[in-house]
């Protein structure tokens, strides 16, 4: 006779929301092996330092103009008396010009490319968490208080959205690039990389804004809410320790696919000279000034472009793994992938 | 005075010269500086009002007398510039760029679009009003279009396309040597404009108001790094005055020398090391000034590269209240070949203003300004070219500025035009009246 199994046999302990999410995150091969591919472009940027130092024996930012390297049994100029900069050695000058010089400056192009990466994802990330603060507090407040708050801040929101994100950007890099922000206390000069991140923070700010006040319009009306009030709680503890930790898995998602967006307008802005400043390098700047040199040197422009293309791809495969893995009956309309506004309804 | 017809059929008079000079004053040209000795000009400038009383002009003679106020050794290649084109009386003080006034060459501007191009067309009265004036040819086209094209990739393209047939811009670096081993002779020219590249020294302020750190930038500086960056196209110098200049005489007080440049470093020991390096954003003038900080920082400097639009560069650097202004590059591209043209204006004392500054080092050594302004007076002949070779040396025993070249300009043509007859001016380029076709 079998025996009764015990209750506790029978029902094993719920998992939680975010067990649950890692069970289907780990389902989404293709989601795991881009996250890969991201930490790869992360630690390969992080060793700038290691092969700057060890084995290009040179700086990011370091001219070698008229110097001369030993390779492969040779001696070879960095750029020769036209100006043509010396290609791809790989291994054959001991890791020195791995991927040859940068221009007739003679850089590194393999140095400038580690550390132009590092800038990239800096501002990715920076940029993104400007963006997810400011969007997160005035969706909040937008969406808990409604009426004239929704009001203020919508008519606010709407000004940077009149504007095109590109356009905005490049107005205000434009302007920023040579005096510099004075903001009270804040204080830029015009070459600092704030100066691109604050930029890109900002004008996406409507664009994450908008669906998070739409979550909680939608969960300020839901019973924990009415629970929480019941209570006593003040509206800081409702927005802060009720309606936020319910948004978390949005306000991840967005800031996964924030990442992308704001390298990508990185390497647009430093592209057009308006975004990081030399000699400063990002893999923007990289393909820009590249870009000179296309005719003889299309390596200089199509290695960062690639490296871009691998790290926005990357991104943007992960964060829509997220996005299924936390919320899998989710309906978010991603308008800030899409960056267009809704064609009904009220921006925030 | 004897200037021809204006393509509306208007003789041109002796008081149109009087009018034309004194419009600049109105507009506020940066080419009126030329003409301010003139009796009267400077009330003039100020005032507006009741004309230059130093220029008479009679239109029955067509005599013109001009009286300055001290003798002016350059002044008959000042009457040679462009801001003295003469115009007819009346043409409005404002810009005329959309509606161009009428002037007296082999062409005359048909039509204008603004940012994009402009047209020409033949003077009708030209042939006949000119028949003396050998040295202007006369045109071989009938009609000439300009097409403003930002990328000069995309204009080196269209020529080899025969899509156009000329381009006034220079080959972008990268592809000069292609073009040279394709084209030269043929379709490609190198010409050789008299200019100076150099990086300016802020004298006035630390840390380049000591001449020993000024002579350490300039020792350690290589031009030979330089002459790479421009591709080939420059040729180095370290002086004041380019080859093809009277008065040139070749100096090299600085060769390469970055142990000597630390030490004299280290001998001067300056307390300020910040610097910031300004450089415009074109190619491969946005490189020379990479190559600048770096050279500044090897030398022990902290050196922040700050990298301007073209368009607004010399706005900028011009204007004395810009912060920062310590050291940048810039060009200088002769208005008439005397040297009086560069010292004057770069480096006399007097030249030093709040707006539109041309002496961006800020230097004024009152013994070298006495000698600009005396040798200023004389007709230029070998004894005064000596003493401008002089000049020179002494400014660059001073170490005011960093000069590191001078820069070629080409001739690119298509297919279909005769190289040959391109005639090019050291001062004003390509004369578009000379191009024929093959």
């Amino acid at each position: 006779m079998a025996s009764e199994p015990n209750a506790e046999e029978a029902a094993p302990a719920a998992a939680g929301p975010w067990r649950l999410a890692w069970r289907r995150l780990r389902r989404n091969r293709v989601a795991l092996a881009f996250l890969g591919l991201f930490v790869l472009i992360v630690v390969f940027c992080m060793a700038a330092p290691l092969w700057a130092d060890h084995i290009a024996h040179t700086g990011p930012n370091d001219t070698h103009t008229v110097e001369k390297i030993e390779a492969g049994g040779e001696v070879r100029e960095v750029v020769n008396p036209s100006g043509r900069p010396i290609g791809a050695q790989w291994f054959e000058a001991g890791g020195r010009f791995f991927l040859g010089a940068d221009g007739r400056l003679g850089r590194d192009e393999m140095v400038r490319l580690m550390y132009g990466g590092r800038t990239s994802l800096l501002i990715g990330f920076a940029a993104t968490l400007i963006t997810t603060l400011l969007a997160t507090a005035l969706g909040l407040l937008s969406g808990y208080y409604r009426g004239w708050v929704d009001t203020l801040i919508a008519r606010t929101l709407d000004v940077i959205w009149a504007f095109p994100v590109i356009l905005l950007s490049i107005a205000l890099g434009l302007a920023l690039a040579v005096g510099g922000l004075q903001l009270g206390p804040l204080s830029l000069s015009g070459d600092s990389i704030w100066i691109p991140i604050l930029i890109i923070g900002v004008v996406y700010v409507p664009y994450m804004a908008r669906p998070i006040r739409g979550e909680v319009l939608s969960l300020r009306e839901k019973e924990f809410v009415e629970a929480a009030e019941a209570q006593g709680a003040g509206a800081l503890r409702v927005m802060f320790g009720e309606l936020l930790p319910n948004l978390a898995s949005t306000i991840i998602v967005f800031f996964a696919l924030g990442i992308a967006n704001s390298m990508l307008l990185e390497a647009l802005l430093s592209f057009l000279g308006v975004g990081v400043q030399p000699p400063e390098t990002s893999w923007g700047t990289m393909a820009g000034s590249g870009f000179d040199l296309i005719a003889n040197a299309p390596q200089l422009s199509l290695i960062p472009g690639a490296m871009i293309l691998l790290t926005v791809l990357s991104v943007n495969v992960f964060a829509d793994g997220l996005r299924d893995a936390l919320d899998p009956r989710s309906k978010l309309r991603l308008e800030m992938h899409a960056g267009t506004p809704e064609p009904e309804g009220t921006a925030v | 005075m004897n200037a021809g017809t204006a393509p509306d059929g208007t003789p041109v008079k002796a008081s149109d010269f009087k009018s034309s000079i004194e419009r600049l004053f109105k507009i506020n040209s940066p080419g009126s500086g030329f003409y301010s000795t003139i009796v009267g000009a400077e009330k003039f400038a100020e005032t507006k009002q009741g004309g230059i009383p130093g220029i008479k002009a009679d239109d029955e003679t067509g005599k013109i007398e001009i009286e300055l106020e001290a003798p002016r050794g350059t002044f008959t290649q000042e009457l040679g510039l462009l801001f003295a084109a003469v115009l007819p009386s009346g043409t409005p003080a404002k810009d005329l760029t959309a509606d161009p006034a009428p002037a007296t060459g082999p062409y005359m501007i048909t039509e204008v679009e603004r940012g994009r191009g402009w047209s020409y067309a033949r003077n009708p009265y030209w042939a006949k009003a000119n028949s003396q004036v050998d040295e202007v040819p006369d045109g071989n086209f009938d009609k000439i279009e300009i097409k403003v094209v930002r990328n000069d990739s995309t204009q080196v393209n269209e020529i080899e396309r025969d899509k156009t047939m000329w381009m006034q811009n220079l080959v972008p670096a990268d592809q000069r040597e292609k073009i040279i081993g394709k084209y030269e002779g043929t379709q490609f020219r190198v010409d050789y404009p008299i200019n100076i590249y150099y990086f300016w020294l802020n004298n006035e302020k630390p840390p380049f108001d000591d001449v020993k750190v000024r002579q350490a930038v300039n020792y350690a500086i290589d031009p030979a790094a330089l002459e790479r960056i421009y591709a080939g196209s420059l040729a180095a110098a370290q002086q004041i005055l380019p080859e093809g200049m009277p008065g040139h005489e070749e100096l090299n007080l600085y060769p390469h020398d970055m142990a000597k440049a630390k030490e004299l470093l280290a001998e001067a020991n300056p307390s300020d090391r910040d610097i910031t390096v300004w450089t415009d954003n074109e190619s491969p003038n946005d490189e020379a000034g990479a190559y600048y900080q770096d050279v500044l920082e090897k030398l022990g400097f902290n050196a922040k590269l700050k990298t301007i639009n073209g368009d607004n560069y010399y706005g900028i650097i011009g204007n004395k209240s810009t912060p920062d202004l310590d050291t940048g590059w810039v060009a200088f591209y002769e208005d008439y070949p005397h040297p009086n043209d560069i010292f004057q204006q770069l480096l006399a004392g007097e030249a030093i203003a709040p707006t539109g500054n041309t002496n961006l080092s800020y230097t004024d050594i009152p013994a070298l300004n006495e000698k600009i302004a005396k040798l200023a007076e004389e007709p230029l002949g070998s004894k005064q070219e000596a003493e401008y070779a002089e000049l020179d040396k002494a400014y660059m025993e001073e170490a005011v500025w960093v000069p590191y070249g001078t820069n070629t300009t080409s001739t690119f043509v298509n297919s279909e035009i005769d190289l040959d007859s391109v005639i090019f001016n050291p001062t004003f380029g390509q004369s578009l009246a000379s191009f024929e076709l093959k």
